[in-house]
């Protein structure tokens, strides 16, 4: 393949059509599933936006929670979209495990699956909200440098 | 950073789900169909069959990683290993460090970065090329917002085309994704 300017931000976004547009299959994937299991699309939102604010990155922390609030959402949700830990036993222990594998992936242990195990979160479950949080921690790093990617010389 | 307790190696055998495995006896059609996807199909890995669980996510995660790891032109593949490594080595991912130090070795055969990235870590001392990238690969894996214009610059001074940041910072993101969830999910068995 003969990229014709490789320093043309547009054009090197067209080459890599198929990566950009799987992001995006993906990220409808995580957040608003076919079948979302034990976890609605509007915790899901909550914990992106959780995600995005952990990372310093307000607009898409926004634009998740605006998402948030079209499903009109408890107000519990929305605080733990806002950063804060939840007083519901089940969505405490889920925040807590989202906080650490977006913050501190590296201290990821067996005893944290166990943690949400003994919660009652399912297998499936667990799966599930691990892409989430992965995915938006590649989301973050991917909207964050390819903004200075754009406007670098 | 502990980097005793997690002690990297080029020798890793297999990797144990902490999770349970989706039975392929029993898997739903859109199960099915997410697995078949995958590029080596001759065993099914532990790895996907935990993946498994979310089909959806699963049936584009795959080619969206065979997108910023394999397609031509851009980045030199062993240097899209090279990011990876770097983030392995922050997010503490055994099993993906020992495939894509493997890779690496393979494409290049320069087992002395390898070595300088087991020993040295995030500071490891490499050639000049390699250095930019992995340092760039380590900023960009500790923190979201590390990377700012300078950084991108740096590299634009150095002779890298947009297109080979782009695939660098994709390729680095991607495994940010990668070591999330093969290092909560499951052990590295270590040979």
């Amino acid at each position: 393949m003969i990229v014709e300017d490789a320093d043309n931000f547009q054009l090197v976004r067209s080459v890599r059509s198929v990566a950009e547009e799987e992001a995006m299959r993906t990220e409808a994937a995580v957040l608003n599933p076919n079948e979302p299991g034990g976890l609605s699309s509007a915790e899901r939102l909550a914990f992106a936006s959780r995600i995005a604010r952990l990372a310093d990155n307000y607009r898409l922390a926004d634009l998740y929670q605006e998402q948030l609030e079209e499903r009109s959402p408890s107000a519990e949700l929305l605080e733990i979209a806002q950063g804060f830990a939840p007083a519901d036993a089940r969505l405490a222990v889920l925040a807590e495990h989202v906080d650490l594998i977006t913050v501190r992936p590296i201290d990821a242990a067996a005893e944290h699956i166990q943690i949400l195990q003994r919660a009652g979160i399912s297998d499936a479950d667990i799966v599930r909200l691990t892409e989430l949080v992965s995915f938006m921690s590649y989301r973050v790093r991917t909207e964050a440098a390819l903004h200075f990617l754009e406007i670098a010389r | 950073m502990s980097t005793k307790r997690h002690a990297f190696t080029t020798k890793v055998s297999d990797w144990k789900s902490r999770l349970s495995l989706v039975d392929l006896d029993e898997a739903t059609a859109e199960q099915r169909d997410a697995l078949s996807v995958t590029p080596s199909n001759m065993k099914v890995s532990d790895y996907l069959l935990t993946l498994a669980h979310d089909p959806q996510t699963l049936k584009h995660r795959t080619p969206l990683f065979n997108a910023i790891m394999y397609e031509k032109s851009g980045l030199p593949r062993a240097e899209r290993e090279l990011g990876a490594m770097a983030a392995s080595f922050i997010n503490g991912c055994v099993y993906c460090m020992a495939t894509h130090a493997s890779r690496f070795i393979a494409l290049t055969k320069r087992p002395d970065v390898v070595e300088a990235i087991f020993e040295q870590g995030k500071d490891a001392r490499l050639e000049e090329r390699m250095q930019l990238i992995y340092d760039f690969a380590i900023r960009l894996s500790e923190s979201p917002i590390a990377i700012t214009e300078a950084d991108v610059v740096k590299l634009r001074d150095a002779g890298f085309s947009k297109l080979e940041i782009y695939d660098l910072i994709q390729s680095v993101a991607l495994f940010g994704w990668a070591n999330r969830l093969m290092h909560s999910l499951g052990d590295a068995v270590v040979d």
